[in-house]
């Protein structure tokens, strides 16, 4: 699972960069399913997913289901109500313009390989 | 459309608030690559020779190049140019941070701008809508609050701003643009926004950057996380202290500028440089976008007068111009002042020669204390030239006068006061020496911008095998020619959106690996030879732009002092430049670019195989209507 270390962000954006590049093959940061953003001048948030499950429960068509450990969000079922991206605590679930559902993490560890500084690792 | 690209022009009309956009082709992104590239041919074409560089008509251009927003690493550059009011020639001026991937991602690889608002504006470019907006509220405001109160307006939070301060639209001569907490520092590019009542420029967006092969893309950005990057200059250096690692070296070689260049060994250089003195100020260290390193540093000062004082930064450039040029040795008053200047909007090296300038001018008693509004202008007088940084950019008393500059601020006090402006076409030096260091003197003399660290680089302490070069910094053979692959680097890398800090992991000169990140993202299938020859079509471009201008081998020089006085002390006593070495790296040079020995102008020949017309030559461009210009030859 993706664990986070916001100290040691530095604001590079390439987890978003390189979650678009292997998920859609594009370079574009709003198609990421992680998120940073300048909270302060020296304070970085990262959103993310924490697997905290309440996605699942809110979702009223049962297209987020747990596949090898992970909870993932099946595009062909999920109807882009909306309701997961209201509920989700951590605001880790993504909406694009171009998509009829959110965008949720895998937790595939792609992004990890790409952050130099250890702000995130999978576990 | 090539890969890279968001795929449009983007051209705003202030005076009609109109607006229009171009598609971009293949021909064009061939042939100019992207921002700086599209902005020397865009000037060359449309800006009136011998106009004032505040004339409305005017166009200023924000670009970034194809590589920008991707996920190649060292490439977040946006680029501003336009006619520099301080030098009366072409300039671009370059940021890092996130705005220029931000305007991709709106729809824009670059957004030209003419004419003048009636009243101040901001432009908001969101996901390919644009819009006027008025700025009356952000008018006097510094580029934190405004830029704060732009995204509460506009309840954006993750918009990307560039942004003048006070200085821009006080028409202060090296006024900066500020990109987030990153500045286009030189040229006074904030000067010609804030002459078209333009506080800001808005960026935010959501759109795709696609990419010719992605799975290449995804290759190279592994080879260089894992095989290139770990080890390099980059990493082991600039990405743990950034700039700051810099006078740490030169000034026990006895080339750090200090007291305005009258000498180049810093006794106070501990002060600013030390790790007691500025590393135990860091609180964090930041990355642009999509960079693997993290040069940018933020200090905060946590006791004494100028406590709480706070900024990313100070880079080597403003320890140099606001530190032991000033004579300055507390780091603590060298971060005030840089945070004064990002807030205000001013040019940290310039701000800081030019003060130097008027210290010197009173030293020298060419500027008495009537004239400098009561002020004592002595070197090592931090609370005085703290004040005078906020003066220059609200132009009160003497600031009104330093705010022109060191050049025009020289020959309106008069008595030989130009012998002591550090300044090569207006442009006040950075802090690498001349004379100690003899290929960055020729960068200086032959820049583009004038004297800038960023055309003519500092090669000579690139111990790289590639270069072919033994790296003594004090001989001047083969310079010229060393300067032409340098030059032709910067002019492509620039177009491409690179960060010059790339060298420290590529080397400084076009190679392959360049070459094969480029067609990975575009597709555009450039050849090295193709691309090296695209570098020198934007540089003699700019030149060509200079030549209208007056620009000839007569102003490829270097300020008088750096001739006649040798370094005084230190371990580089003695260094001093002679016009003969000078004479010698410019005949090579010209060689090298095939630009005419005599007059240092790009020969028609030339300039025909580089695929620009004849008919758009220089000197036939304006001989029906210009005198003045053809009477140079």
């Amino acid at each position: 699972m993706l664990k986070v270390n916001t100290t040691l962000c530095t604001g590079c954006h390439l987890c978003s960069l390189a979650c678009s590049l292997h998920f859609f093959r594009v370079a574009n940061p709003a198609k990421g399913r992680i998120k940073v953003s300048r909270a302060t001048e020296l304070k970085f948030s990262i959103n993310y997913c924490t697997e905290c499950g309440i996605c699942q429960d809110v979702c009223p068509e049962q297209a987020i289901k747990k596949l090898n450990g992970y909870l993932i969000l099946d595009p062909e079922t999920c109807t882009g109500c909306g309701s997961c991206v209201d509920a989700c605590p951590e605001e880790a679930l993504f909406t694009h313009p171009d998509l009829s559902y959110p965008l949720k993490c895998t937790h595939c560890g792609n992004c990890t390989r790409y952050c130099l500084h250890g702000a995130i690792m999978i576990d | 459309m090539p890969g890279g690209y968001a795929g449009k022009l983007l051209y705003i009309n202030l005076n009609e608030r109109s607006v229009k956009e171009e598609s971009i082709t293949d021909q064009l992104a061939l042939k100019w690559i992207g921002a700086n590239g599209f902005a020397a041919r865009r000037l060359y074409l449309k800006q009136r020779p011998g106009s004032d560089a505040f004339d409305p008509n005017n166009e200023i251009i924000i670009g970034a190049g194809p590589l920008v927003g991707t996920s190649i690493p060292f490439s977040p550059k946006v680029y501003l140019a336009a006619k520099s009011p301080l030098t009366g020639c072409y300039f671009d001026s370059v940021a890092g941070g996130h705005f220029g991937a931000e305007l991709k991602y709106a729809g824009y690889d670059a957004v030209i701008v003419s004419g003048k608002s009636k009243i101040p504006v901001y432009i908001w470019i969101n996901d390919g809508q644009v819009e006027f907006r008025e700025a009356l509220h952000l008018w006097g405001k510094g580029t934190r609050e405004a830029q704060k109160i732009i995204k509460q307006d506009l309840s954006q939070p993750d918009a990307q701003c560039l942004c003048v301060g006070p200085a821009g639209e006080n028409l202060v001569r090296y006024a900066c643009v500020i990109a987030g907490v990153r500045a286009a520092g030189r040229g006074g590019l904030g000067a010609v926004l804030g002459s078209k009542n333009l506080k800001a420029v808005v960026a935010r967006g959501t759109g795709d950057l696609a990419l010719a092969d992605p799975d290449r893309v995804e290759e190279i950005g592994r080879n260089i996380r894992e095989q290139r990057f770990p080890g390099s200059t980059l990493d082991k250096g600039y990405s743990s202290r950034g700039t700051p690692i810099l006078p740490e070296i030169f000034n026990p070689w006895g080339l750090l500028g200090t007291r305005n260049w009258q000498e180049e060994q810093f006794e106070g250089g501990e002060g600013l440089y030390h790790t007691d003195n500025l590393a135990r100020l860091e609180v964090k260290r930041v990355s642009c976008q999509g960079c693997y390193a993290k040069c940018g540093g933020i200090h905060l000062v946590k006791n004494g007068p100028y406590q709480g004082a706070m900024s990313e930064g100070p880079e080597y450039e403003t320890e140099y111009a606001l530190g032991s040029c000033l004579g300055i040795s507390d780091i603590a008053a060298v971060i005030e002042m840089d945070r004064l200047c990002d807030d205000l909007g001013l040019d940290t090296i310039s701000t800081g020669l030019t003060i130097s300038f008027a210290m010197e001018c009173f030293q020298k008693g060419l500027l008495k204390k009537d004239r400098a509004g009561g002020i004592e202008l002595q070197f090592g007088d931090d609370r005085m030239a703290v004040e005078l940084v906020k003066k220059i950019a609200y132009r009160e008393g003497l600031g009104n006068l330093l705010a022109e500059g060191s050049k025009r601020a020289a020959e309106k006090i008069g008595g030989g006061a130009s012998y002591y402006a550090i300044q090569t076409k207006g442009l006040e030096h950075p802090g690498h020496s001349t004379r100690g260091t003899k290929g960055m003197g020729l960068g200086y003399a032959i820049g583009t911008r004038g004297a800038h660290h960023h055309d003519g680089r500092d090669f000579e302490y690139h111990a790289n095998p590639l270069l072919g070069y033994d790296g003594d910094r004090t001989s001047t053979a083969g310079k010229g020619y060393m300067q032409g692959k340098i030059t032709r680097w910067t002019a492509a890398a620039d177009a491409m959106g690179y960060c010059h800090f790339v060298e420290k992991v590529f080397g400084i000169i076009l190679c392959q690996d360049h070459v094969d990140i480029l067609n990975a993202v575009t597709g555009l299938g450039l050849t090295l030879e193709q691309l090296q020859e695209v570098g020198e079509r934007i540089y003699t471009t700019e030149r060509a732009f200079n030549v209208r201008e007056g620009v000839n081998r007569t102003k490829d020089t270097l300020p008088d002092r750096f001739f006649t006085e040798p370094i005084p002390g230190g371990p580089s006593a003695g260094a001093v430049f002679t016009r003969e070495e000078l004479d010698g790296m410019l005949d090579e040079f010209y060689e090298d670019y095939r630009w005419d020995r005599e007059t240092g102008i790009p020969t028609l020949v030339r300039w025909q195989e580089l695929g620009l017309p004849a008919g758009l030559y220089p000197l036939k461009f304006n001989a029906d209507k210009d005198e003045k210009i053809t009477g140079l030859l």
